[in-house]
């Protein structure tokens, strides 16, 4: 268990006055008014922390995505290192959701994450506090979870949005993906979510990632492609004219759709039903058979 | 309620600003290597991120205005979240009382890095 100690604590600030950011931005900065102010308050030398990796969480929402580190910056955490969390919400610390979290490799034997299932049911800061297997000491973080997530929520119609296909632009120019499945990109986006079969719509832009996790995420739905006929899998890349001279990864090249969507970050993976309506969102990495659970195959 | 996520948003901006003042951490000058814990902003834009250093102290640095990360978007910060790959942050102080990034360099030029 971690030390339990809150993060938020009493601290003392005499220095100049910043600016007011957006209320967004606001609760962003909040975990890291967390880290600092544990950071203040003073560090076991060898102590773990734990570092948020989820861009987006919001009430509704069951997915806690982390990463464990030592304080020198030594990544730590595999299959064989158990992690248990308990979170808590801050303004109502004697309530609290018990899970075991899962290692998730990005890239095998190299990165990974802990994926743990907790159903955060209130909007607010959330302390989590974890345990590892090895018994060393561990430092809670905070997450702040929105009321509503900024990309589109579960329940939520996917919006439609057309997409480049195969029919209308050269395949190198739909993809950066270095071993493309071409039935990803036989149809739109606005067609597959519209023909009334379940679908899978991935946001991940191999060459220009800044999470690691885009191409392992397509490699991994791209084996699941065969295992479910009845589903449409639309990969689509986060930004366009990657190819152009002058192409930069910026705001003026987000795909309409990536705007759409809402996507704070990459890559994302969405499963909408046979109506349009999102039933699962899917942020950086899927744990083993999670997608599979989703789309009802074995 | 905003009121306290405005305050607590000050503490943060401001503590950290002033945890590292005189701080060298042995790396010379304003510079501070570490992990990066987190960034905030969007696909193309980064406000700010937090670095830890070896010792456990966490510096919150805004990025100065169009600060690239060796020619390249800021963003690519995020893929540090996850790989846990050090960075060094060259910074100087800013008025208003926190740190702003002027220079954003992998802590170990040997260390392998590559795009997801």
């Amino acid at each position: 268990m971690g030390t339990g100690k809150p993060l938020n604590g009493d601290v003392p600030y005499s220095c100049g006055t910043p600016t007011v950011p957006a209320m967004k931005r606001l609760s962003l900065l909040l975990v890291a008014t967390a880290l600092v102010a544990s950071a203040c308050a003073g560090n076991a030398g060898e102590t773990l922390v734990g570092i948020r990796a989820s861009t987006d969480p919001a009430v509704g929402d069951s997915r806690l995505l982390f990463a464990v580190n030592e304080i020198d910056g030594t990544r730590r955490g595999s299959p064989e290192e158990m992690v248990s969390v308990v979170a808590s919400p801050l303004d109502d610390p004697n309530r609290s959701i018990e899970a075991d979290a899962v290692f998730t490799w990005i890239v095998a034997d190299s990165v990974g994450l802990y994926l743990a299932d907790v159903p955060f049911d209130s909007a607010g800061l959330w302390q989590i506090d974890f345990t590892m297997s090895t018994g060393e000491d561990t430092e809670p973080f905070l997450i702040d979870i929105q009321a509503e997530p900024a990309t589109v929520a579960i329940g939520e119609p996917a919006p439609l949005i057309a997409t480049p296909t195969l029919s209308d632009t050269a395949l190198e120019d739909i993809t950066t993906d270095a071993d493309p499945v071409l039935s990803l990109y036989e149809l739109s986006l606005d067609q597959v979510l519209q023909n009334g079969r379940k679908s899978v719509v991935l946001f991940a832009t191999p060459a220009f990632c800044t999470s690691a996790a885009c191409g392992p995420l397509l490699n991994q739905t791209k084996e699941l492609i065969d295992r479910a006929p009845d589903v449409d899998f639309v990969h689509i890349e986060v930004y366009e004219g990657f190819n152009e001279v002058g192409f930069a990864p910026d705001g003026e090249h987000l795909a309409p759709s990536v705007v759409a969507f809402g996507l704070p970050s990459e890559p994302w993976l969405f499963v909408v039903d046979e109506q349009g309506l999102v039933v699962a969102r899917l942020e950086g990495v899927i744990g083993e058979g999670e997608l599979e659970a989703l789309l009802g195959i074995g | 309620m905003r009121s306290a996520l405005v305050g607590l948003t000050m503490v943060a901006v401001v503590v950290a600003g002033c945890s590292s003042t005189g701080d060298d951490h042995g790396d010379g000058g304003d510079t501070v290597s570490g992990i990066v814990t987190e960034v905030t902003g969007d696909l193309t834009v980064v406000e700010s991120f937090v670095v830890q250093d070896d010792r456990g102290d966490s510096h919150l640095f805004r990025p100065e205005p169009g600060l690239l990360f060796y020619g390249g978007s800021l963003i690519h910060l995020r893929d540090h979240v996850v790989t846990g790959q050090r960075v060094t942050v060259h910074f100087e102080p800013s008025a208003y009382g926190g740190m702003t990034a002027t220079l954003v360099e992998h802590a170990d030029e040997a260390e392998p890095h590559e795009h997801g």
